[in-house]
């Protein structure tokens, strides 16, 4: 596959990815924007030997970190005045339960968060992780077991609630 | 190697979850977890919540990409973007050759039009040339001693080469450029982002000494002066908060 097929192969990763941090569709797609062009840019001076993908997510981070808190403020800003965007079509099966994992995982911290989707949703080896963040590899560790156990309280907290009511 | 004895680490439990143990340490890892129901529950929770996590975030991936997203338009866009710079810039210091060749160039105060001039060329030398991968250099950095050697001859003496690596940038190499008066040489740098930069020299005709001002052409930046007869430009892509100190060391040591 040619590095441009490669590109092209990993935009719907790029948008789920920025989708699920910044969680409005517009904020996502300028930013997977700005990264391809970024990439276009910078792609005849790739090695043959660099890994197509992390190297992707490199950039969107890397342009994340300074737009990221802005446009994190203007989707919280939107999504109170509009109407967010559905985490799952209505009609899904199972949307509830759905809505309320992407629920906690909004509620991680966005280290946490970056790692756990890094991770489990875009499959990246830990390495490729901990460079595509800039951090050493025991952080993306640690990050990654509080991420996992924080959701697995939120999704046990959830499931217990309906109990403790009816108490 | 494997060692059955050794103790099961936290790592080891999201690399079996992830999938990536090889198969006699997740055999290991799977025979701790029967000894331990708590340990289970937690690396069961945490499997099937990744697994829940891919399914509803799945639907996005199926999506239809938004055409303005796609490649083939980026790329158009970003040609379209690009050529009426370099192609104006080129056809500027063509009209200001054919001025030249008219014999009514702009003799007046020389030395701002020299600089203007100067600045112009550069410019389109880095547009032209700064980010082409596969020409943009004619000689690479390893031939040192040839960058050397054109540039002394481009002078008229003997020359060093300016060290930016202070300020991250490593020497590419450089090519042979003609400008209105004579041969120029320009020398591309870059950062570790892969950044250019590009040193562009050339000796003066009138030569009248220019102090260092401001050049903006298009997306190119940085700064151009006049000094020993000699006029010399830095130029960077965007901005570059280093590149007016990186000028100001270049014209101070100037060996070149």
């Amino acid at each position: 596959m040619s590095i441009i097929a490669e590109v092209e192969a990993a935009v719907p990763a790029l948008r789920r990815y920025a989708w699920s941090l910044l969680r409005q569709r517009d904020g996502a797609d300028d930013l997977v924007q700005d990264t391809l062009e970024r990439a276009l840019l910078h792609l005849p001076r790739l090695g043959a030997e660099t890994a197509v993908r992390p190297w992707l997510f490199t950039i969107m981070h890397n342009l994340s970190v300074s737009r990221w808190r802005q446009l994190r403020r203007r989707a919280r800003w939107m999504v109170q005045q509009e109407d967010r965007d559905a985490p799952v079509p209505a009609e899904q099966e199972g949307g509830l339960a759905r809505r309320d994992l992407l629920a906690g995982l909004e509620l991680l911290p966005e280290e946490q968060r970056q790692v756990l989707l890094l991770v489990t949703v875009e499959g990246l080896e830990y390495r490729e992780v901990a460079g595509i963040l800039g951090v050493p590899i025991g952080t993306v560790m640690s990050r990654l077991s509080r991420a996992r156990d924080r959701l697995r309280a939120h999704m046990e907290g959830r499931e217990r609630e309906p109990l403790r009511r009816v108490k | 190697m494997s060692d059955p004895n050794r103790p099961v680490l936290e790592d080891d439990l999201h690399a079996y979850v992830d999938g990536r143990l090889d198969p006699a340490r997740q055999a290991e890892v799977e025979a701790a977890l029967a000894r331990n129901p708590a340990l289970r529950a937690r690396v069961t929770a945490w499997r099937a919540q990744a697994q829940e996590l891919r399914e509803a975030l799945a639907f996005r991936l199926a999506e239809p990409v938004p055409a303005r997203l796609s490649l083939s338009r980026l790329t158009e866009q970003r040609l379209a973007r690009r050529r009426p710079g370099w192609q104006m810039a080129a056809a500027v210091v063509l009209a200001l050759g054919l001025g030249a060749a008219g014999g009514w160039t702009l003799r007046g105060p020389g030395g701002p039009t020299e600089i203007a001039r100067l600045s112009m060329e550069a410019a389109s030398a880095h547009l032209v040339f700064a980010e082409d991968p596969a020409h943009g250099v004619e000689v690479n950095a390893a031939d040192r001693a040839v960058l050397v050697q054109w540039a002394s001859r481009t002078m008229g003496r003997k020359v060093t080469l300016p060290d930016l690596s202070p300020f991250g940038y490593r020497l590419l190499g450089g090519r042979m450029l003609s400008a209105m008066y004579g041969p120029a040489t320009m020398l591309v740098y870059a950062d570790a982002a892969g950044n250019r930069l590009t040193v562009y020299v050339q000796p003066m005709k009138r030569g009248e000494p220019a102090p260092m001002r401001p050049v903006l052409v298009r997306s190119v930046g940085g700064y151009a002066w006049i000094k020993n007869k000699v006029g010399c430009s830095v130029l960077a892509d965007g901005e570059t908060a280093t590149l007016h100190a990186m000028a100001n060391t270049i014209r101070d040591g100037l060996e070149l």
